[in-house]
Parts: structure tokens; C-alpha cells; sequence
């Protein structure tokens, strides 16, 4: 299943790759992407895993950039 | 420049007036140490801040933690000036970044404005409001005028004009009305439309175009994966190098100066940021592929800007890519009658028929038929047609040996429809498919960009494809069937040095545009299967936007090599510098922030790119 969540105000490119790679490695997680410019996060997990997916990411976002709120 | 942006600046202003003032007022030591101290938390507070937050959330090596430690220990070994200064062209380089992506953001806002934030869902005769994620397919939603169309689907409900041009370059508005389908990304322009949704939002044309120029889980460029590589290797590299700098020349080299290799370490990690280069390289592509939308290109992502500026061959479909794939009466050979007369029988035979061939001749005659003749068809063959009491016959040569007509084959390129009046020859029109206007300017434009090998591939006629070749000064291949294709490409892309492009309509060649090193559709938005084999799509038709996007890809990958060589020799040269006791604070903050900034106010000149079509 594919997910997309907009981060706004990420204004850190290096925070970005950071927060992606966390994400990745998120249980189920399959492909994850941030892209820096557009602020658009798209994460293809596994049906299964897909429910707790958000509250995840926006852990996720908060631990590393707090400044960004997670939408979508 | 945003409210946190401006406080900042404000920081950074009281921060520097206090740093000079520290400078060149002459105070007492202690009072000098005092203004040092509130000039560096004034500015450097959050920093520090944030660094301890990074350090409690277990994630090492964060630059705020590296800075923070750099000018602690500066300020430690009584280097306060220097201390100060690091933060506060830390916080410079931060603002500058903070703002150089707003701008390009802003730059690139005309591709995110394609997906309106809301969409009014109609549910029991009322509106709610919800965000585009949140509607499944077979609701019904409204698009008010002036609004984006947030979905693709049907219209219910409403006759209106829809402005397409964000997604297929045509600026005359297409007429919609129940029945007709809306592609998401388009505007509303006159009167309300009720719409049943027919994809997810994340299914939607708008989303496909988004993640086609992103290139969502594609391969990256080869610069771009460099930089994620060497970011992760490169900052742990030189924390370490400068632990042991800090360290161990202070223990095995007797009576070494142990303040001054702290000294040299802290430079390391002021210059230990990789991000001159983390920024710069996505923002020089992103900025390429902004400037290339904003004039009806979608390129996938940096790879095939990548591929893109290292083309030196193109091969191109011919029917609808150099050719109009519309066909025109080019020739009327008379035997007896006046031109004008054979046309217009020849149209009051083929006035009832669809075929492409007759509605040319129609268009060719351009004058409504007061009474068209009873006609009918001969499968395969023609029309027949009685006329004032002259039987006539309009089609193909076997028509003609039916009807007893003696005449000559034609040979030539395009195809000929032959008349015969009550079984007599009487002449033929030729008709062929026309070159674009733009073909011509568009391969000799590829060919000052130094692309010599263009080749068309063509299922038509070798004299048909010859012609069209020979007038635009290019080779050709005809008579190919789609699986002939692939080979003529793959043999291409033996033969050239560089890469390889193929353009075609999208529509039949689909294996063909996968196989090239740059797939290149024309005119394709709304077929999906277009966008998702293809590395570009030309909205519109104009093919001279292909060496327009040549010369832009060639620009950005410019731009990308001279920020990765002019990071990486003065970062490593500072480095250096540190290490043997050359260098000092300042050059070390330049070989970060400055560096940075160069590598971003060089990336932008991508954003201010101009296409020349």
C-alpha cells in the first residue's frame, strides 16, 4: 500500500535524509521517500503493518525536526 | 522570509554589534568575556538547545551538536572571538539555506498548486470540505469555478470549459459536460461541475506527474547517491580524525602544545558538515526539473537529467512526432478536367466516408457540398459515386483495373487516391501526412548541441520516410514493425558514444521508451502508462522543447560537478590545513558556511533558468 504524507516547514535537507532513513527501517516499510523540495513523504509499506504507520512517522518527524508538523 | 527567519536575523544583528564591540571596546578582561558570552547565546542558544536534544535522542554526529561542541571548546581554550564567530556564521549559513529553499520552493509552487489541498465532497444535498486523501472513489464532489480539479473523474453534472494547460500545455480551454472525464490538476473556468471520482488521490493524474518528476523509489543520479554515500561516511570520519588529533599528538609528542591540537581538532569539526553538498546537489536538479515543468516538460527525477545532458544520439517515431500525423491532398495530377473540378467530384464521392484519406479531401475542397451525390462504398477498394448521369469512381489502383481504368502506379511518397469517370482515368490527388512546422528547428537545434547521430524509425514506407528524412537532413529506417523498434535502438545505443534518447507519441511504443537510456513521449498526459515508461514527456507538441530540455540538463549537471569539486578540494584542503597547523578558525568556517553558501547561490542559478524555445 502506498502512504504519502506532506512534512511541512522541513527546511533541512540532511534532517530529511535522516528522517527517511528512519523510516525505512520501519517494520514492513518497503520503500520510503523525502523529498526535501517538495516537502512530500511516500512510503510503500505492507498491508499488514499499515495501521500504526502514521502515528510512527510523526514520531519519527517530531524526534528529529519538532519544528515540522506531519500532514496527511 | 518567514517569522522565525526574521528573528534570526534580529539575533544575528544584536550578536555581530556585540562581537565587535567586544573587539574594539577597551574593557576590562572580565567584562569583555561577559559581552562574549550573551553575544554567542544570543545567537547560539537554540543551537546548543538543539544539540542536547540530539545528544538525548541518541542521534550523534547532528551539526548542531558538532557546532556546539566546537565553540564550547573554543571558548574553552579562551578562543572567544573565534567561538562567537563560528556560531554566528553558522546561524548566517543556516538563514541563508532556510530562505534559499523557501525561494526555490516557491519556485517549484506552480508543480504542488496541481493538487488543491481541499475537495467539497456532496453528501445529502450539502458541502463538506475534506482534504482530497479523505475522498473514495464513486463520491461526488464539486468543483467550483476557478477552482483546481482535486480528482479525476466523470462529470455528472454541469457544462463548463476546463483550463488543461497545467497538464497538457494547450492554453484553448476543452469543453466538458456529463459523461466527459476531468483529469485532476485542471481548473474549473465558467460554471459549477458535480463530479464522481474515479481515482484515489494518490492515483490521481496529479499525483502520477508528481511522482514522476520526483521519480518516487527510482534510481537516483549517480552525483546524487554519491552525496548520500559520502555524507554518511564523511561526517563520522572526520569526528573520529579529530578525536584522535585532539588526543594523541598530546600524548606521544613530547612537550606538544596540547591547546593548540584542541585548536586544530575543533577546526575539524567545524569543517565536519557535509552540507554544501547535501543541499546543493538535490536543489541544482530540483531546479531543473522546476524550470523544465514551468515550460510543459516532466523529467523523471535527476537520473534522466543525468542521462539527459549526455545524449548523443536521438531516435524518433515519425507519424505524430515529426509529422502532424494529419493527412493533406499535397498534389492534384489531372489528366483532362480542371483541378478544381476533379477535387470536387473526388469529394462528392467521398463525402460520406470517415476514412482519414477522405476527410483530407474534404478539408483540401473546403466548400460545403450542395447536393452530394448517392454514393457507396466498395470494401476495401473505394467509393462509386453517380453524378449528372457520369458514374465515378474515387479509390485505390485495384478500383481502377475493376473499373477498367487505365493508369500508372504511384510510387512516390504519401498515397495517391485515383479518379476514373465512367471508366476513364482522369487523375489522382496525392496525400500525405505534413511535416511539423517546428521538425526542421528542432533537429538542427540537436544537432548544434553536438547531437549528430538522429535517426527516424518509421512503420511507413521507406519513400514516404525518405522524404521526410531527406528534408530534415536526418537518416531514417522504414518499413519497421513495434518489435524492429527495440532493435533499431539497441543497435543505436551499441554504436554511439553517450546516451541515447527515443521520442514517440507514447501510445504503441511503450517497450521502445523503457529500453532507451531516456524515454521521451509526446503529448501523453491522461495515458498512464505513457508517463510511467517514459523518463520525459513533452506536454503539447512541440519537439523543439526536446533540445530546449538538452541544453537545461547540460546546465545542471554543470552546476552539480563544480559544487561537488569546489566542496570537496576546499573542504579537504582546510582539512589539511587543520591538521598540520595552517589554517585557522575563520578559514575553517568558511570552508563550511562559505562553502555552503557558494554551493547554494551557485545550485539557484537553476532556478532562474530561461528555456529557449
Amino acid at each position: 500500500m502506498r502512504k504519502e504524507y506532506i512534512v511541512k516547514d522541513l527546511c533541512c535537507a540532511h534532517c530529511g535524509k535522516k528522517i527517511q532513513t528512519k523510516i525505512a527501517k520501519l517494520k514492513g516499510v518497503t520503500m520510503a521517500e523525502l523529498n526535501t523540495m517538495t516537502q512530500r513523504l511516500v512510503i510503500d509499506i505492507e498491508d499488514a503493518y499499515a495501521d500504526s504507520l502514521t502515528e510512527q512517522v510523526k514520531a519519527i518527524v517530531a524526534k528529529i525536526e519538532p519544528d515540522c508538523t506531519v500532514l496527511g | 522570509m518567514n517569522r522565525t527567519q526574521r528573528k534570526t536575523l534580529w539575533q544575528i544583528g544584536i550578536s555581530a554589534i556585540l562581537l565587535i564591540a567586544g573587539m574594539v571596546l577597551p574593557l576590562a578582561r572580565p567584562l569583555k568575556l561577559a559581552i562574549f558570552i550573551s553575544a554567542y547565546l544570543i545567537v547560539g542558544a537554540e543551537i546548543v538547545y538543539e544539540a542536547f536534544r540530539e545528544l538525548f535522542t541518541g542521534q550523534a554526529f547532528g551539526e548542531n551538536l558538532l557546532m556546539t561542541i566546537a565553540t564550547i571548546g573554543a571558548f574553552l581554550i579562551a578562543e572567544y572571538f573565534e567561538a562567537v564567530l563560528v556560531m554566528l556564521l553558522f546561524q548566517i549559513g543556516e538563514l541563508f539555506q532556510g530562505m534559499a529553499v523557501g525561494k526555490s520552493r516557491k519556485a517549484i509552487s506552480d508543480l504542488m498548486e496541481l493538487r488543491p489541498d481541499t475537495a467539497n465532497i456532496i453528501q445529502d444535498g450539502q458541502l463538506i470540505q475534506v482534504h482530497p486523501i479523505q475522498v473514495a472513489i464513486g463520491d461526488m464532489i464539486l468543483v467550483k469555478p476557478g477552482e483546481r480539479v482535486p480528482l479525476d473523474g466523470i462529470v455528472t453534472e454541469g457544462n463548463s470549459y476546463v483550463d488543461t494547460a497545467a497538464l497538457t500545455g494547450e492554453s484553448v480551454p476543452q469543453q466538458v459536460g456529463p459523461g466527459s472525464t476531468v483529469l485532476s490538476g485542471s481548473v474549473n473556468t465558467s460554471v459549477p461541475l458535480e463530479i464522481q471520482v474515479t481515482k484515489a488521490f494518490s492515483e490521481s493524474t496529479a499525483t502520477k506527474i508528481l511522482n514522476m518528476i520526483e521519480d518516487i523509489g527510482g534510481k537516483k543520479a549517480p552525483a546524487e547517491s554519491f552525496i548520500t554515500k559520502f555524507s554518511r561516511y564523511y561526517t563520522p570520519i572526520v569526528v573520529i580524525c579529530a578525536a584522535l588529533l585532539a588526543a594523541i599528538p598530546g600524548l606521544l609528542i613530547p612537550g606538544a602544545d596540547a591547546m593548540e591540537w584542541i585548536r586544530r581538532a575543533l577546526m575539524f569539526l567545524v569543517v565536519s558538515c557535509p552540507c554544501a553538498l547535501v543541499i546543493s546537489v538535490p536543489l541544482s536538479y530540483f531546479g531543473g526539473i522546476g524550470c523544465a515543468s514551468r515550460n510543459g516538460i516532466l523529467i523523471k527525477g535527476s537520473q534522466s537529467i543525468d542521462a539527459l545532458s549526455q545524449l548523443t544520439a536521438v531516435a524518433m517515431d515519425k507519424t505524430g512526432t515529426l509529422t502532424k500525423g494529419q493527412l493533406q491532398v499535397t498534389e492534384i495530377q489531372s489528366v483532362q478536367l480542371p483541378e478544381q473540378t476533379l477535387l470536387e467530384y473526388t469529394a462528392l464521392a467521398e463525402w460520406y466516408s470517415d476514412h482519414p484519406i477522405a476527410i483530407a479531401i474534404k478539408q483540401a475542397y473546403a466548400k460545403e457540398l450542395e447536393h452530394p451525390a448517392h454514393s457507396e462504398e466498395v470494401a476495401g477498394k473505394g467509393m462509386l459515386a453517380v453524378l449528372n448521369g457520369q458514374r465515378i469512381a474515387v479509390g485505390n489502383i485495384s478500383l481502377m483495373e475493376q473499373e477498367g481504368a487505365v493508369c500508372e502506379t504511384y510510387t512516390g511518397a504519401g498515397s495517391a487516391v485515383y479518379i476514373a469517370i465512367d471508366g476513364v482515368y482522369a487523375g489522382r490527388l496525392i496525400v500525405k501526412d505534413q511535416l511539423r512546422q517546428e521538425a526542421k528547428q528542432a533537429t538542427d537545434r540537436l544537432k548544434q548541441l553536438g547531437i549528430t547521430d538522429i535517426i527516424m524509425l518509421s512503420g511507413d514506407t521507406q519513400a514516404a520516410v525518405n522524404e521526410v528524412a531527406d528534408s530534415l537532413g536526418i537518416l531514417a529506417k522504414g518499413e519497421l514493425l513495434p518489435g524492429d523498434k527495440v532493435d533499431q535502438v539497441e543497435k543505436l545505443m551499441d554504436q554511439t558514444q553517450g546516451k541515447m534518447a527515443f521520442v514517440g507519441d507514447g501510445i504503441n511504443d511503450a517497450p521502445v521508451l523503457t529500453r532507451a537510456d531516456v524515454g521521451i513521449a509526446m503529448g501523453t498526459i491522461g495515458k498512464d502508462a505513457a508517463i510511467e515508461a517514459a523518463d520525459m514527456v513533452i506536454m503539447g507538441d512541440d519537439l523543439r522543447k526536446l533540445p530546449a530540455a538538452i541544453a537545461i540538463s547540460r546546465k545542471v549537471s554543470r552546476i552539480v560537478k563544480q559544487n561537488i569539486t569546489v566542496a570537496l578540494v576546499i573542504k579537504i584542503g582546510v582539512l589539511i590545513l587543520s591538521a598540520i597547523g595552517w589554517s585557522n578558525m575563520i578559514l575553517a568556517i568558511f570552508a563550511d558556511v562559505g562553502v555552503m553558501v557558494i554551493a547554494i547561490l551557485n545550485a539557484m542559478r537553476t532556478l532562474r533558468m530561461k528555456m529557449d524555445i
